[in-house]
């Protein structure tokens, strides 16, 4: 499929691209940043301790943030846009990938997922509880034998009386052993490739059970678990979206999850900037502040160019989201805010990375520490170049659009 | 209630070379102690009824604390803002403070401010204001309740807890252990700027110039430096027993701990 649309200085949608953050946008930020500076100190203690950061969840319900782009109609939502809610997310991106990554799992795979495809029997009776943090979510697609292709998933669900029975397993679901309800994907029994159906499962239902994973490269203050169903009991009423249209509601909730991702990475990078110039200004060598230093300075413009890159791809990615949500009809714009959020992703994940390199770079020994945020940061935010669609994924996605459907590797 | 907009102490940059401070940069907000005082007078409107108006003596930057407060639950806020308003010292501020009340706020029946900010930290505003407006005031109220027209509070006092009454109207200074500030919704966020805020200047409040900015004020800041530390690098040779006694008592009588 050829692109719609010009990229070019022609593109009609630039030049009304307002970027200026509004008197409500910045206090809004400051609320975040407030709640951000209570997290810090816990999640600098979690960090080196290497456990699970439980006070995320509280700290931010306080500050209203748990329902932020969730509809002003279901309890606590905030009815956010998507760059408000960008915006946010890259503030809590500075805190660490661990932190952002709550909401990626419970906001923008969760309650968004919930929100666009749940009937308003389903969001009446869950997302007023998500909104206030009584309800924590997950997105279960993953699985130990389906990552990137997610069309080879074996959980399966048969449907008896009046209930469906779920059979399998997910990985590495981000809040996976803390989530109160859970969207899950599964294909109908005997099915391996046709009618993949979502549905909403609560913690509690029989039959399944989650636990955390451990020694993970990074994120020890995040949740990320393993998930088990053993003839797991659904109501109907569960079934979310109509059958099998799970393919289609996995691949749109990756869309705000990416997103998410996007923005948090930004986040990361702009810490990563932050501590590499105080470093700068702090220590000296060569009887000079290595802020004097020109390779040092090299390593801060390469961070800081490379972060604005990433903001401004997150940003127009967001504004593409926000029309494409007004106009969901619109096929076109979908697939446009489609392809502009998987190179944000692609491009703020890599940056991210590289800012939290070069900042171990210019703190030398002392960024070896995960005493020091750089260190926390580069063993975070790798997982930020897999998760949601990795790198290779997103390169072909980005490619395809503009060669067209033919070219695709797996057609 | 009166709150006061401040430079972020927690973003202020120390140069050690010249043993100065650096406000470069530095973000502004609502001083901290300010917000308890904002939290308090709205939890007792939506207690009691009523409803809040908080002003603020500062510059025209001051907009975004006052939206602030307004979405923290004031109805409606007056900036009081002009140059001739800078350098004022707190007796200055408060008689500023004192005539926008007279001349604007017809009624009142309590006066709510914070104990003392986080950049000052005078504490002199508060009972300078009450003694403008001749009205009682409570300092370093740490608990507080309205009932009927009469305030009740407890007052932090250095060995113990003192609880007094007044009747309104009344002028109350909080601490900040009265409570635990909001933080506002999104949606109390985009409905603060339709509540009113009003920005008065020096002719609008008829004030006497010789009464603000420096030279109304009898308090001058000539110079912020930054304490000089350094290591004493004291060493206590011995047997462990001796030496950490002699430490226990080095550090009682320096004052780190009680």
């Amino acid at each position: 499929m050829q692109q719609k649309f010009e990229a070019g200085p022609d593109n009609p949608f630039l030049s009304t691209m307002n970027l200026e953050l509004s008197d409500e946008q910045k206090l809004l930020l400051g609320v975040i940043d407030e709640a951000c500076k209570k997290v810090r100190p816990i999640e600098d203690r979690c960090y080196v301790e290497r456990r699970f950061n439980d006070s995320v969840k509280p700290i931010f319900k306080d500050a209203h943030l748990l329902g932020l782009p969730v509809s002003t109609c279901y309890g606590e939502g905030q009815g956010a846009d998507p760059l408000t809610y960008a915006l946010a997310l890259e503030r809590v991106g500075r805190e660490g990938t661990g932190v952002r990554t709550f909401f990626s799992g419970h906001t923008s795979l969760g309650q968004l997922t919930l929100q666009k495809w749940g009937n308003e029997e389903q969001k009446e009776r869950y997302l007023p509880r998500t909104t206030t943090g009584d309800l924590v979510m997950a997105f279960g697609l993953t699985e130990p034998t389906a990552g990137s292709d997610p069309t080879s998933l074996k959980t399966n669900f048969e449907e008896r009386g009046g209930n469906f029975y779920l059979n399998g397993q997910k990985a590495w679901i981000s809040n996976g052993s803390i989530a109160d309800l859970l969207v899950v994907f599964a294909y109908p029994k005997g099915s391996s490739s046709d009618g993949m159906c979502a549905f909403l499962v609560e913690k509690g239902f029989e039959g399944f059970s989650a636990k955390p994973i451990k020694n993970k490269m990074g994120l020890p203050t995040s949740d990320t678990g393993l998930l088990y169903f053993d003839n797991c009991v659904v109501p109907k009423e569960n079934l979310l979206g109509a059958r099998g249209r799970g393919l289609s509601i996995a691949y749109s909730a990756l869309m705000s999850g990416r997103l998410s991702v996007a923005a948090g990475c930004v986040g990361v990078a702009q810490d990563c900037l932050d501590e590499a110039v105080r470093y700068s200004r702090e220590r000296i060598q060569h009887r000079k502040k290595i802020g004097k230093h020109q390779l040092v300075q090299r390593e801060i413009a390469k961070i800081s160019t490379e972060l604005e890159a990433a903001r401004l791809l997150t940003y127009r990615s967001a504004l593409l989201k926000a029309r494409s949500d007004s106009d969901p009809k619109n096929m076109d714009l979908r697939n446009e805010a489609d392809w502009c959020i998987a190179q944000a992703k692609y491009y703020s994940s890599n940056a991210s990375f590289n800012a939290a390199d070069r900042a171990i770079q210019v703190f030398g020994a002392n960024g070896y520490s995960f005493e020091n945020r750089p260190a926390r940061h580069l063993v975070d935010t790798r997982v930020c170049r897999i998760y949601e669609g990795t790198d290779q994924i997103l390169e072909q996605k980005i490619a395809i659009k503009l060669l067209g459907n033919e070219y695709e590797a797996f057609s | 209630m009166c709150f006061k907009h401040v430079v972020d102490e927690t973003e202020l940059k120390i140069d050690r070379q010249n043993n100065k401070i650096n406000f470069e940069g530095a973000r502004t907000k609502i001083s901290d102690d300010d917000k308890n005082a904002i939290e308090e007078s709205v939890r007792i409107k939506e207690k009691m009824g009523g409803s809040v108006t908080a002003l603020c003596v500062g510059p025209p930057e001051a907009k975004k604390s006052v939206k602030e407060a307004l979405a923290m639950g004031c109805d409606r806020a007056r900036l009081l803002v002009d140059p001739s308003f800078q350098d004022s010292d707190a007796i200055a501020t408060a008689y500023i403070l004192a005539s926008a009340i007279k001349k604007k706020i017809p009624r009142y029946d309590l006066i709510i401010t914070a104990t003392g900010t986080t950049d000052a930290l005078t504490g002199i505003v508060g009972p300078a204001l009450a003694e403008f407006l001749g009205i009682p005031q409570i300092a370093f109220a740490s608990k507080m309740s309205v009932s009927g027209n009469k305030v009740t509070a407890d007052r932090s006092v250095e060995e113990g807890l003192e609880t007094v009454e007044a009747e309104f109207p009344v002028l109350v200074s909080v601490s900040r252990e009265i409570n635990q500030p909001r933080f506002p919704t999104l949606i109390q966020i985009m409905s603060a700027g339709k509540k009113e805020m009003l920005e008065l200047n020096a002719r609008a409040l008829e004030l006497d110039p010789r009464a603000v900015g420096r030279e109304g004020s009898k308090v001058e800041v000539t110079s912020l430096n930054v304490p000089k530390s350094a290591r004493k690098k004291v060493i206590f040779e011995g047997k462990p027993e001796e030496t950490a006694s002699q430490l226990a008592e080095a550090i009682l009588k320096e004052g780190v701990v009680k």
